[in-house]
């Protein structure tokens, strides 16, 4: 693996979920003040589909692993890189459900807090 | 390889074309990577002390109550000046000094990428920082803090140069790292040893690439951020005026989503030095090293995810105070991973408590102590409460001492008998770390105590009675101890200097190969190219051999090239010979340039037309001398021009040249920009994109983008007409692109004119120009290239330089069709949802 495939592995989970992050506090910060319908919804569907595109990126990269073990691309760098790939997939993945647990459990649009 | 040993005299042809001839001109000119990053870790260490000196006077002012040693203006200054100097002028330069100076030495290359841009690097941060400094002369030194808040900035309640002074000088410092950060990532992906894959690269590589590619995406937002701010203070926008539809929380943002990643820019090198310090001191391979570096890219990615929890107390809504507490609390996975990593290997090698291992294990305690504290801090309700107090103030001196400067002393014990060749005594090591190591607790864990009682930060004094004076008294003498234990290291380094004992090559027994060359390395480093078979080739002897691409290649650069300066460019993933890069020889030009730049700064901050003009003068007769050919290329491709199946090729134009990956992240570093003003305006919108007072009328702007986008064809055109020497198209082409860039500028201003807003009166007006301006810009400097380009193909047509500067051409005007749809989109089209 290298070129464009290889940096969208790479860097597919954690643009995932800075993707969620963004998304989610942008959808809270304009959609409640504007009475948007259905906000709670649009937040666990954005969470499910960041949560899925990083799975996916880290089961294409285990891929990407099996071909470098079963030696049809350069072992050791392909392995190691595959590898970290596939690691930082599935550990923004899991970040991404932990941060939509928020959605799941606090109502979308409260009034804002902490302004001095 | 076993080959037969080059002659004596092409070992000496090859000695004498590496060789910077001395005296003032010679020393002036250099600019290979060793001498200047002598000169920039020299500097940065001195900006050290000087911010250290500050926060001594400031400790001294806060030992007593109501004491009258600083006025608060004074404090004021030395608090922003002791942050300013610590966060742009110490710790970032120094670390990127020395990785200029170790990376291509462990990597086994010859020199970076582009020494004329690490020599401009360190001469504009050091006249920058001198810039910034002489704010004191004046008694103008800036006193808004490190973070500059507007509205406290902003031209009302900052009316003096002081703010400029900080702003101008920033800029500089800003560019100056950005330009040391392109240096790194093509570097690393680029230069080194045949063999050294990416699986084999050592983890303090990994962790320059990681800061590098952070600094481009970091850095930019600041760059643009700081622009608005000085606009704003001469009183020719209004992004941050609420008086006008601006908004002061903006600043904050463009600062903290350069600001909270910046805390790891200065963290990911010291994870790099901590682990091969301890690798080489205890004596083992890193344990779980794929996940160090899986750790890395991980911190990378999330710090950019961090920075509105230090913005908690602004007013957010509960759900997003949640995202962010989550994501600030993910950072603890990595940094986790890393110390584990650590301590299991430490735990299981066998240490040898040498200082650089101390240091190492101080930062462990320290750093370990200041990430708690911040997963305290992640927890929005304690984080109110300890806001903007001295628990904050605590929390993050463990963070970046114990998280950076702690590395720092580890990497210096470690390197500096490579840079030196002189071992620093051990035992005044160790009284070094120990007296820093108590110092440092004794004055910032008590911080944490008076901050929970309240104290706030940056008060330049304080009232007896309010159970805060045993506290400040204890950390003054400690951080006057800790100053005494910063001094006791340069007492051991001058020591060392004087007396020290000769390091010889290899004094650890370490495993990366800047510990096969000699101490200090001689000038023309690697004479002989390594092959790497292992990510510890120092310890793995008995390589297997070479393919037969490596084997050649390495006998083509056995001490040759000896009529100019050559290296080997590799591909970034394998580390496969690709190709011969001509490497500059010894040039003032940098310096030339960076005083160009000075003269600028001083014209910006007096507004004075003749200082720009000379500035400007100055820094164009800099930029054509860059560009001016050289004998010495005409030779690299006498030698090494025609390509054949034993010989690598000439690395001049394309992606197989440095200058097209640097013009790459050039255009990443405008498209980051871009990001950051679509991102403004939307913000100023209150969110929405349909803020603008009337809908504008779009067709001129249409025509000026469709004349952009016509551009990318005919820059096609002349690009493949110069690959297949082409002459007569390719001119045709390139004067066709031209004429259209020239029209769509023309074209540009006749649709600014016909929108009608100034930038003066309000937000919208000012982010709308500032995004007409940009694409302005970008198209601008798509032209200067395309003018370079035409050049050529009249001067020399089949000289590959010229074929250089017309693909970079390309990429630049590829960027600036994109970059105009974005403006359009935003400026024109947008107003139309609404």
């Amino acid at each position: 693996m290298r070129g464009a495939p290889l940096i969208l592995v790479l860097a597919g989970g954690g643009t995932a979920w800075i993707l969620h992050l963004l998304t989610g506090y942008f959808l809270v910060s304009l959609g409640c003040p504007r009475g948007w319908p259905a906000l709670g919804w649009t937040l666990i569907t954005v969470t499910g589909m960041c949560t899925a595109s990083a799975f996916a990126v880290a089961v294409v990269a285990l891929r990407a692993r099996r071909r470098a073990d079963a030696g049809l691309e350069d072992g050791e760098t392909s392995r190691l890189l595959s590898s970290v790939a596939a690691l930082l997939a599935t550990l923004f993945a899991i970040m991404i459900v932990l941060g939509g647990l928020a959605v799941a459990a606090l109502p979308p649009c409260q009034e804002a807090v902490g302004g001095q | 390889v076993t080959s037969s040993p080059p002659p004596d005299s092409r070992v000496r042809a090859f000695e004498e074309i590496w060789h910077d001839h001395g005296g003032p001109i010679g020393t002036l000119a250099t600019i290979q990577n060793i001498p200047i990053s002598h000169r920039y870790l020299a500097a940065a260490f001195g900006f050290f002390l000087a911010g250290g000196a500050m926060a001594l006077v400031i400790r001294l002012q806060l030992a007593f109550p109501n004491a009258t040693v600083l006025d608060a203006r004074t404090y004021n200054q030395l608090f922003t000046m002791h942050g300013t100097t610590m966060m742009f002028l110490f710790v970032i330069p120094f670390l990127e000094a020395l990785a200029a100076y170790v990376l291509p030495l462990m990597l086994g290359t010859r020199e970076l990428p582009f020494p004329r841009m690490t020599a401009l690097s360190f001469w504009t941060y050091l006249f920058g920082g001198i810039f910034l400094y002489s704010s004191f002369l004046f008694g103008l030194a800036p006193d808004a803090g490190w973070f500059a808040y507007v509205p406290l900035s902003g031209p009302r309640y900052s009316p003096g140069l002081g703010i400029d002074f900080w702003d101008i000088g920033l800029s500089v410092a800003e560019i100056a790292a950005m330009g040391a950060a392109a240096e790194l990532i093509v570097g690393v992906l680029r230069m080194r040893a045949p063999g050294m894959s990416l699986a084999r690269l050592p983890v303090f590589a990994w962790a320059m690439l990681v800061t590098g590619v952070m600094i481009i995406f970091a850095f930019t937002p600041l760059i643009v951020g700081t622009a608005m701010l000085e606009l704003d203070r001469k009183h020719l926008t209004r992004f941050f005026d609420p008086d006008a539809g601006g908004k002061p929380l903006l600043w904050q943002h463009i600062f903290w989503i350069f600001g909270h990643p910046e805390v790891y820019i200065m963290f990911v090198p010291a994870v790099g030095i901590v682990s091969q310090v301890v690798q080489t001191f205890t004596r083992r391979p890193l344990v779980g090293g794929t996940l160090v570096i899986l750790a890395l890219v991980a911190t990378a990615f999330i710090s950019f995810g961090l920075w509105v929890h230090h913005m908690f107390a602004t007013g957010l809504a509960p759900l997003a105070l949640a995202f962010f507490t989550a994501a600030t609390m993910m950072i603890a996975i990595p940094n986790g991973i890393q110390v584990f990593a650590w301590i299991a290997t430490i735990g299981r090698g066998r240490p040898r408590w040498h200082p650089a291992l101390l240091f190492v294990v101080g930062f462990l305690v320290i750093f370990v102590l200041g990430g708690l504290t911040g997963v305290m801090l992640a927890a929005v309700p304690f984080n109110w409460q300890a806001h903007d107090t001295y628990f904050v103030v605590a929390h993050f001196h463990y963070v970046l001492i114990g998280g950076v400067i702690f590395p720092i002393f580890a990497g210096l014990y470690y390197w500096l008998p490579k840079i030196t060749g002189r071992l620093l005594n051990e035992r005044l090591g160790r009284w070094n770390f120990w007296l820093m190591f108590v110092f440092f607790n004794i004055t910032f864990f008590p911080m944490h105590v008076t901050g929970l009682l309240g104290m706030p930060r940056r008060v330049w004094t304080y009232g007896e009675g309010l159970g805060w004076s045993a506290g400040n008294f204890v950390s003054s003498i400690g951080a006057w101890g800790f100053g005494a234990a910063v001094l006791l290291f340069v007492v051991n380094l001058a020591w060392s200097l004087w007396r020290g004992s000769p390091a010889g090559a290899d004094p650890w027994g370490s495993d990366t190969l800047e510990w096969r060359e000699s101490s200090p390395p001689p000038e023309a480093q690697f004479g002989r190219l390594p092959i790497v078979a292992t990510r510890h080739p120092g310890w793995d002897r008995g390589a297997p051999t070479p393919d037969a691409r490596v084997a050649a290649a390495v006998a083509l650069l056995d001490h040759a090239p000896t009529r100019w300066r050559g290296a080997l460019v590799v591909s970034a993933v394998e580390g496969r010979p690709l190709a011969v890069v001509q490497v500059p020889g010894p040039t003032v030009v940098p310096l030339v340039i960076s005083l160009g730049i000075v003269g600028l700064l001083a014209a910006a901050l007096v507004d004075s037309l003749a200082l720009a003009l000379l500035g400007s003068l100055v820094t164009l007769a800099g930029i054509v001398g860059w560009f001016w050919p050289r004998r010495v290329e005409r030779f690299a491709q006498e030698d090494l021009g025609t390509p054949s199946a034993d010989r690598l090729p000439l690395a001049v134009a394309g992606p197989l040249a440095n200058g097209w990956w640097a013009t790459v992240v050039l255009v990443l570093v405008m498209a980051t920009a871009l990001v950051t003003l679509v991102a403004s305006y939307i913000y100023l919108g209150d969110g929405t994109l349909a803020w603008a007072p009337t809908v504008p009328e779009p067709r001129l702007a249409l025509l000026s983008i469709g004349l952009v986008l016509a551009c990318v064809p005919a820059i096609g055109v002349a690009a493949l007409s110069v690959r297949r020497d082409g002459a007569w198209t390719g001119r045709l082409a390139l004067a066709v692109t031209m004429g259209l860039g020239v029209t769509s500028l023309a074209v540009g201003v006749m649709a600014y004119r016909a929108l009608g807003v100034a930038p003066h009166e309000s937000a919208y007006g000012s982010i709308v120009v500032a995004l007409l301006g940009y694409q302005g810009l970008v198209v601008g400097l798509a032209l200067a290239m395309l003018v370079l380009a035409q050049l050529w193909a009249w001067l020399a047509p089949r000289d590959p330089r010229g074929h250089a500067v017309t693909f970079n051409s390309a990429l630049v005007i590829a960027f600036a069709g994109f970059n105009g749809l974005a403006v359009f989109g935003t400026v024109y089209l947008a107003p139309r949802l609404g």
